[in-house]
């Protein structure tokens, strides 16, 4: 199993490991990607079998982000994980092929919840 | 046009940021508590910006030290092992979250800025904006202070 975090804040991808081994999933193989635009990189480089993206960053945006892998024909599961769990950005992100969206702050068992059913 | 200044009640600021610290810092950690803030300048402030239905500022700041407790515990080290970068990425995160907590509940759609820190003395006057929403806690002995802005471009459409 190997999962790509994308945030360019490296310590909310510190938090999203740790929270990943609290919620069961500490032997999966995790990669990191600072932007969107890296992340595109990355899913083409390392092929993970899940990404969990931040919404709001620079250069290139989640949503972003996952409109070029869906544009691409790569439907992978993707799911945000964001400081904006609204209706409207839930909506969008479901409307954009988003397999779930975690609000911050979230807890291993927000994660749990969510990934089980993708990931197993 | 009638200026409308509105912003989020204080018990939903204080919900959120007991949310992120009972969640991101782990239950070992005390949580904040509320506690009045003499108004002396604060060493480090975060902030980001929400533009649309509704439009203002949410700003987060705390004592260096503090905000260094806060990146450790983030990050799981040592306060004295967080460098500026760290302390930067910290409480731009904290703004962050309390921030894209403070949009989801104010009218939108809005879109929601990257977060910019200060790390230093700062001066928190913006012009045009009101503060609407004030709440002082205190977390490791030192105190915490979000407060939120309401910018000027905030109007009923109404003559």
């Amino acid at each position: 199993m190997k999962i790509l975090i994308t945030d360019d804040s490296r310590v909310m991808r510190q938090i999203v490991v740790r929270t990943l081994r609290q919620a069961g999933y500490g032997d999966a193989d995790v990669v990191e990607a600072g932007s969107g635009a890296e992340g595109v990189t990355m899913v083409s480089s390392e092929q993970p079998d899940i990404v969990l993206s931040d919404w709001n960053m620079p250069e290139m945006s989640g949503l972003d982000f996952l409109k070029n892998l869906r544009a691409s024909g790569d439907n992978r599961p993707f799911g945000f994980v964001t400081s904006e769990g609204s209706p409207q950005m839930r909506e969008l992100a479901e409307e954009n092929g988003a397999a779930f969206l975690i609000a911050k702050p979230f807890t291993p068992e927000a994660f749990k919840a969510v990934l089980q059913p993708v990931i197993g | 046009m009638t200026l409308v200044h509105s912003g989020p009640e204080p018990d939903v600021i204080e919900q959120i940021v007991q949310d992120l610290f009972s969640g991101l810092l782990g239950e070992m950690e005390a949580l904040p508590y509320a506690c009045p803030h003499d108004g002396s300048p604060l060493g480090v402030t975060a902030s980001v910006s929400v533009t649309g239905g509704w439009s203002g500022h949410v700003v987060f700041s705390c004592g260096e030290e503090v905000g260094r407790h806060i990146a450790a515990g983030l990050l799981m080290s040592e306060p004295s092992d967080i460098n500026d970068d760290d302390l930067s990425d910290a409480m731009g995160e904290v703004a962050n979250v309390i921030g894209g907590n403070v949009k989801s509940v104010m009218p939108g759609p809005s879109k929601l800025s990257l977060p910019a820190t200060v790390i230093g003395t700062a001066n928190d006057r913006r012009p045009g904006a009101v503060e609407t929403t004030r709440v002082e806690l205190a977390w490791h002995d030192g105190p915490l202070v979000v407060s939120v802005w309401s910018a000027a471009d905030n109007h009923s459409g109404e003559e």
